[in-house]
């Protein structure tokens, strides 16, 4: 099987030590890094699909990404400057708005954006309005990634428009909602610009806004 | 006032691998989908050996006179009314909190579904136990399925205020967040109407005839 191939494969199979081989074998052979985190890059893509489709269970699409992520924290080093900038899909703030705890769905939207290319600064769970847009602002961020996991809570993600609108930075960040209790017409009605309902969905949401 | 502890749940992988699921997936619109793979399996069932070490169940309950109870229209056709509220206690949550930190995703969401299906468990363990235990009340009556704060038109914030203002949790070691939270998160409350006008329907079968298609909660 040809290296690419098997690159592909070990994402497929989460397998995270022979991914790792992989990445530190396509170094050794002086490898168009490139093309080998482009093999990579299609099989995590077609592992979110798989979940889609029931065909992965989530524990599965996990490994993938952790596969993913450990190819890529060996050949991330050996990119120049210049490709790590044009392979990044877009800079992405995270977290669990403040007075909510629930960490694990943007968790996992962390780590599928990060296996997807885009460069992620997650913050955790509990996080204030005030440091969304600090963070944001610091890395110069396209996208704010808010999650809510309760009615009581998702008056933060409106806290946080309202924040960017009177700042007048809203048109600097696109705003992309998380959380059980989230629904478009929340989306609407506070002015974000969209949701998705699990971390597949997440990453191609996210990659359409970076388009327009 | 009746606190429970040790309530023995069973844990059973189906209800584990639907948390595990795509929303999205054919199996969840009642089709038929892929078999969990034999590592899948393998790791749910070492992973629930885990879990039940850790997993204590505790749960405290009173039954009250609905007639002062808030919202009316939730509460207004029946006579007495339990509220309750249980737990999984702590330790399971700061299990999946370690492995996901050190980047074990895969572990994390195992172990995450496995004590959320423990929590549900827990829950319908507890309110057999309560039937059980009134049932000198119940013969008489109807009485609903269980229903929860964030279910069946009625506000996490309303509910949780109601259910923790008349029962002493912290005998169970639960507490409430200022967003309404319950901490530990794998916790459950609840309350079951119990009258002669009561709508049997409502609580948790009350989803698959509820208008609100597109309601948050809805199971």
């Amino acid at each position: 099987m040809a290296i690419f191939d098997e690159c592909k494969e070990a994402i497929i199979q989460g397998d995270i030590d022979r991914a790792r081989e992989l990445a530190n074998q396509a170094l050794a052979d002086k490898l168009d890094l490139n093309m080998v985190i482009d093999a990579f890059s299609e099989a995590i893509r077609h592992v979110g699909d798989l979940f889609d489709e029931g065909e992965y269970f989530l524990p599965e699409l996990m490994r993938s990404a952790e596969a993913m992520k450990a190819a890529m924290a060996v050949l991330t080093p050996h990119l120049t400057t210049g490709e790590i900038e044009t392979r990044s899909l877009g800079k992405v703030v995270i977290g669990t708005i403040e007075g909510d705890i629930h960490d694990i769905g943007k968790t996992l939207v962390a780590s599928m954006l990060a296996a997807e290319g885009f460069e992620v600064y997650d913050l955790g769970a509990d996080v204030p309005v005030a440091t969304f847009i600090e963070k944001a602002l610091e890395v110069d961020a396209q996208l704010i990634c808010i999650s809510a996991l309760l009615t009581t809570t998702m008056v933060g993600q409106k806290k946080l428009i309202e924040q960017l609108v009177k700042q007048n930075i809203r048109d600097r960040f696109k705003v992309l909602l998380g959380g059980a209790p989230v629904s478009k017409n929340w989306v609407a009605e506070i002015g974000a610009d969209g949701t998705a309902e699990n971390a597949i969905s997440a990453v191609k949401l996210a990659k359409e806004l970076m388009v327009h | 006032m009746r606190i429970l502890e040790q309530i023995g749940i069973s844990l059973d992988n189906q209800e584990i691998l639907q948390l595990l699921r795509s929303k999205n997936s054919s199996a969840q619109k009642g089709k038929a989908s892929k078999e969990p793979s034999p590592q899948l399996l393998d790791d749910i069932e070492s992973l629930k050996k885990e879990a039940l070490e850790l997993i204590e169940t505790k749960a405290i309950y009173e039954v009250f006179t609905s007639k002062d109870l808030l919202p009316r229209h939730l509460f207004e056709l029946s006579e007495k009314t339990i509220l309750a509220v249980c737990s999984i206690s702590k330790a399971v949550e700061d299990k999946i909190s370690k492995q996901m930190d050190k980047g074990e995703l895969a572990q994390g969401v195992i172990l995450d579904a496995i004590a959320s299906h423990a929590a549900e468990e827990t829950a319908s363990q507890l309110t057999k136990i309560i039937l059980e235990e009134n049932k000198e009340i119940l013969h008489k009556n109807k009485y609903t399925s269980r229903f929860s704060p964030g279910y069946c038109r009625w506000s996490v914030e309303d509910g949780q205020k109601l259910i923790f203002s008349l029962l002493p949790v912290e005998a169970i070691k639960v507490k409430l967040s200022p967003s309404f939270m319950m901490i530990p998160r794998k916790s459950v409350s609840f309350a079951i109407n119990i009258g002669k006008r009561v709508e049997k329907d409502l609580g948790i079968k009350e989803c698959v005839t509820c208008d609100l298609d597109d309601c948050d909660y809805r199971r």
